[in-house]
């Protein structure tokens, strides 16, 4: 029995390691700082380390998300989020781009990352869950607990929060 | 837009909407931009961390309750067995004594803990704490004003009436008075947990509650607390409990009936001058100090 939860050390290190970078990203979108991000991580996982008694496996992760959730830290304000185009973000990898366009494309990401950091922290926690860490509706869902419906609601309002800052852009 | 169109958005993004839709989507002026946006965010990564750093980190805690955990849990029985054929009540007694440090008006002292923490304790104050497994317990509870310079190690928390403070690092103040709680961190970081919320506080920054409601938290500059230097700084604090305060300091009787009870006070006193602080706060309110005797001052309205 002892050994099926996550009381047994190299079974939470298995669960550390699935679910440490999400975690951690979640929270860097919140705070849009990394070293609180990490803090409220390592938090978290010792939350979890002294409850792995009565946290199932299969609860582990939403534990994990609802005490970082509620580590109330908010005194820290929110930084730029830090993020970055992977190399070759080009929308066309195409060689015979114009300087002009380049430019323009350059311009776009800049403002894009900008206009991002200015979503409200509800809408800029979903839609940066979807697109950077990959995840389904259903798993952010899931993980702020919150519905399905609420989870789409929150990606389009910030399609469309997004979509105002390029009207001049078409 | 109809109701079920609502999130359509959401569905391109997650490649999930239907042909018809999507037909529909493709009119819109700004799609070309909605590409665009769909494809760049694809591409953003967040920056890289140490995963492995982390981990240990987490293990070592893990370490410390996994001690505890085997200690209380699964070696209940032999413990109690050996406890009561060997070491008897002494080894009970050793376990459960509290250590306690006390100060009266007017005194300080200066002391350390088993790991040669040191801690200096401000006049009418009173600290205790258990000796016993100190090392993987490092808890002091605490009325009154303390200045902390905790040795490097595992966590400390200094608990109080108001809520609990946690050191992550290394130097701090507590000040502890009636409903009132401030703490003030110097250097490392120090963690307070009040039954409402949880704030790291980072070098430089000063937190205070009254009845567990926020007063303030902001930077300081104050590289020690004032009462170190000698002096006795306040803020935003009750007129009454700056006075109870000077008679700690300097163990005084103050006579204040008509003193104002809600003006709160913002300032420095100096500590080693009871007569100069008195003038100072009573002039501040335009009261003025009336000597009784060498202990005791009146402090009367101007008229």
């Amino acid at each position: 029995m002892e050994d099926a939860n996550l009381c047994n050390e190299s079974l939470f290190e298995r669960f550390y390691r699935a679910h440490v970078k999400a975690l951690r990203n979640f929270l860097l979108y919140k705070f849009g700082n990394t070293e609180q991000a990490e803090d409220c991580t390592q938090e978290a996982f010792i939350k979890l380390w002294q409850n792995c008694g009565q946290v199932t496996p299969e609860k582990a992760k939403s534990f994990l998300y609802t005490v970082a959730n509620n580590l109330n830290l908010n005194q820290i304000a929110h930084q730029k989020v830090v993020l970055t185009y992977a190399q070759k973000a080009n929308v066309s990898s195409a060689t015979s781009e114009s300087p002009h366009y380049i430019m323009e494309e350059e311009e776009f990401k800049t403002r894009l990352l900008s206009a991002i950091e200015n979503l409200n922290e509800t809408q800029r926690v979903a839609f940066l869950m979807h697109r950077i860490d990959g995840k389904k509706y259903h798993e952010i869902a899931e993980e702020l607990n919150i519905s399905v419906k609420a989870v789409e609601k929150r990606i389009h309002l910030a399609l469309e929060e997004l979509r105002k800052k390029f009207s001049n852009f078409r | 837009m109809k109701e079920e169109e609502k999130y359509q958005w959401a569905a391109w993004l997650d490649d999930q909407v239907s042909d018809a839709d999507l037909e529909q989507l493709r009119q819109d002026p700004d799609y070309a931009v909605m590409e665009k946006i769909k494809s760049y965010t694809a591409a953003l990564r967040t920056p890289e961390f140490e995963e492995d750093a982390l981990l240990l980190r987490i293990q070592n805690q893990q370490r410390q309750i996994g001690k505890v955990r085997r200690l209380f849990v699964k070696q209940t029985l032999q413990w109690a067995a050996l406890l009561l054929v060997f070491l008897g009540l002494g080894l009970g007694y050793m376990m459960t004594r509290t250590e306690h440090e006390m100060t009266g008006s007017g005194e300080r002292i200066t002391f350390q803990l088993p790991d040669a923490s040191e801690v200096q304790l401000h006049a009418g104050s009173e600290l205790a704490y258990k000796s016993w497994n100190w090392d993987s317990n490092r808890l002091v509870s605490l009325d009154g004003e303390a200045y902390f310079k905790v040795a490097k190690g595992k966590r400390f928390d200094v608990k109080t009436a108001q809520g609990t403070v946690s050191v992550l690092g290394t130097q701090f103040n507590v000040k502890v008075r009636g409903n009132r709680l401030e703490v003030t961190c110097f250097e490392g970081r120090v963690q307070v947990a009040t039954p409402s919320e949880k704030i790291i506080l980072t070098p430089g920054k000063t937190l205070a509650y009254d009845q567990q409601k926020r007063l303030f938290f902001h930077t300081t500059n104050a590289l020690q607390p004032a009462w170190i230097a000698k002096e006795l700084a306040f803020e935003k604090e009750k007129p009454q409990d700056v006075l109870a305060e000077l008679e700690r300091h300097f163990d005084l009787t103050i006579k204040a009936e008509a003193f104002p009870k809600n003006e709160l006070f913002t300032g420095k006193l100096p500590g080693d001058n009871s007569e100069a602080a008195l003038q100072l706060l009573a002039h501040s309110y335009h009261f003025k100090v009336v000597k009784i005797n060498d202990r005791t001052y009146s402090l009367d309205a101007t008229p």
